[in-house]
């Protein structure tokens, strides 16, 4: 049977242990039967147990920027998005995206490049790198060139046809007649004009 | 002894002024002072127009008073107010500044010869450009009407033909009363900015301008021939050139109107669509069209662009 003084100098850290539930069998059954006997023990374990409860009722106090380990460290969005931070870390970045348009900004760019870099299409290996079996299954008969080129052509002339058959949506409309009138009333006012006045397109135009 | 001097001098004055007149016959004939004269006729009656070019003539005639500068072609509702820097119309179109030109020695006039028009006293006058008879104009001796134009080709062959066929040197000065005939005038401002050359085969940009619609006017002039040359949207619709006839002109291919006094001219370059009006002959055409800019296709992504997002 353990005694008083079977029990080792550092009861505070097996106290504290026992409060975590991380005392190892032996170690319980000392602090259990010291507990039992010592007074002392027992108010420093009440102690220690109120202590521990009055610090979780506190509220939650907001680490200052300076603590918080990268502010705006793209690297550690980049691990956000990823789902890669521990838990406190997590939690101190989730509230400066809350407070910091920048960062929240930079989120948002550093979610948008996955996306599209996501949506890009896949990409064969470079000829040289692939196997030479896989290089000729790749290696595409020369009927299917010949049609594939007859077909790129046809792209390209529909394309070219299109363009320029494409109606215009409101091509403007101009009334000549009001160029015509535009020239004569600066030109009669040059001496040449007098040998042949022009016919006023709203006049009597033959 | 001081009116001897005093009858000595006039005498000398007299003779040297007989002499000089006697030796330069030709400095009379300053064709400035028989357009200038022609400007301030007054007169009305009817008139043919006629022009050749390319193979098509196109004459016309109308009826015409000429007073205080300015010309009434047609009337009544027909009818038209022309000059000076104006046109009415049911818009009308009114330039309210302009550039004085400075003329240069590109014409002058070989002789004057006496002749009868229409009963009246008239002279001949033959314009030379080098030694090539440009034009022949037949002024009224009294009143300088202008009677009879003729414009020639740089081969000799007859551009234009312009005559009066009816005249009265006393007009019924009904023209006034035209003044209200336009409700309103677009008025054409000076515009600074342009690509426009500064000249054209010895025509010079005597004055640029901008309406209301936004598109810009160049005027050309060399002092006797003038053509205005219009910037517009190369998808812009002109009308009258839909179906008209081409022309080959330096190897490019241009859209031409013929009318009984002017060319009309349109084609495209790039971003562009050019409209050129004026009664220069068909030689000064061919090296005006030469200095302005040439046809060209526009690109294709400039085509793709614009039916895309215009």
């Amino acid at each position: 049977m353990a005694t008083m003084n079977d029990m080792p100098d550092h009861i505070d850290e097996l106290l504290t242990a026992y409060l975590d539930g991380e005392l190892r069998p032996g170690e319980l059954q000392l602090v259990t039967v010291h507990l039992d006997g010592c007074s002392n023990c027992i108010l420093a374990f009440h102690e220690l147990k109120e202590t521990r409860a009055a610090l979780r009722s506190l509220p939650m106090l907001r680490a200052p920027e300076s603590l918080v380990p990268h502010g705006h460290d793209e690297i550690q969005l980049s691990a956000y998005l990823d789902g890669e931070l521990p838990t406190t870390e997590y939690r101190l970045v989730f509230d400066h995206l809350q407070e910091c348009a920048d960062c929240r900004a930079n989120l948002h760019e550093l979610d948008a490049a996955r996306t599209a870099i996501r949506s890009l299409p896949g990409l064969d290996p470079p000829e040289f790198l692939m196997p030479a079996s896989r290089r000729v299954e790749h290696k595409w008969p020369a009927v299917q060139v010949r049609v594939a080129a007859v077909a790129a052509v046809a792209a390209v002339a529909a394309l070219v046809v299109g363009v320029r058959s494409f109606p215009n949506t409101a091509p403007v409309s101009i009334d000549l007649d009001s160029f015509a009138n535009r020239h004569v009333a600066r030109a009669s006012v040059e001496p040449g004009f007098q040998v042949i006045p022009a016919v006023h397109s709203g006049g009597s135009h033959p | 002894m001081r009116n001897r001097i005093r009858s000595i001098a006039v005498v000398i004055g007299i003779t040297m002024l007989a002499l000089i007149g006697t030796a330069s016959p030709a400095a009379s004939y300053d064709l400035e002072e028989y357009l200038g004269g022609a400007a301030v006729a007054e007169y009305s009656g009817r008139r043919i127009a006629m022009t050749l070019f390319d193979g098509e003539s196109q004459a016309g005639i109308f009826e015409l008073t000429h007073a205080s500068q300015m010309v009434v072609v047609g009337s009544g509702k027909e009818g038209a107010l022309i000059g000076p820097g104006r046109v009415s119309g049911d818009t009308g179109v009114m330039v309210p500044v302009w550039s004085q030109y400075a003329k240069d020695d590109r014409y002058r006039i070989l002789n004057a010869e006496p002749t009868m028009r229409l009963g009246r006293m008239a002279e001949v006058l033959e314009v030379l450009e080098d030694d090539l008879v440009r034009a022949r104009f037949t002024f009224d001796s009294l009143t300088r009407i202008p009677l009879v134009t003729e414009i020639y080709n740089s081969d000799g062959t007859l551009f234009r033909y312009s005559a009066m066929i009816e005249i009265n040197a006393k007009p019924d000065l009904s023209y006034a009363d035209m003044e209200a005939m336009s409700d309103s005038y677009d008025v054409m401002f000076p515009v600074g900015n342009t690509s426009m050359p500064l000249d054209a085969a010895g025509y010079v940009r005597a004055d640029t301008y901008t309406g209301p619609d936004g598109t810009v006017q160049a005027f050309y002039t060399d002092s006797l021939f003038s053509f205005s040359l219009f910037e517009v949207d190369v998808d812009a619709h002109l009308d009258r050139f839909e179906n008209a006839p081409t022309i080959k002109m330096n190897g490019e291919t241009y859209s031409r109107i013929v009318t009984p006094t002017d060319i009309w001219m349109s084609w495209k370059s790039g971003d562009v669509a050019y409209v050129l009006i004026g009664d220069l002959p068909p030689d000064h055409l061919v090296k005006v069209l030469d200095d302005l800019p040439r046809p060209k296709q526009r690109g294709l992504f400039s085509r793709l662009w614009r039916s895309i997002f215009d």
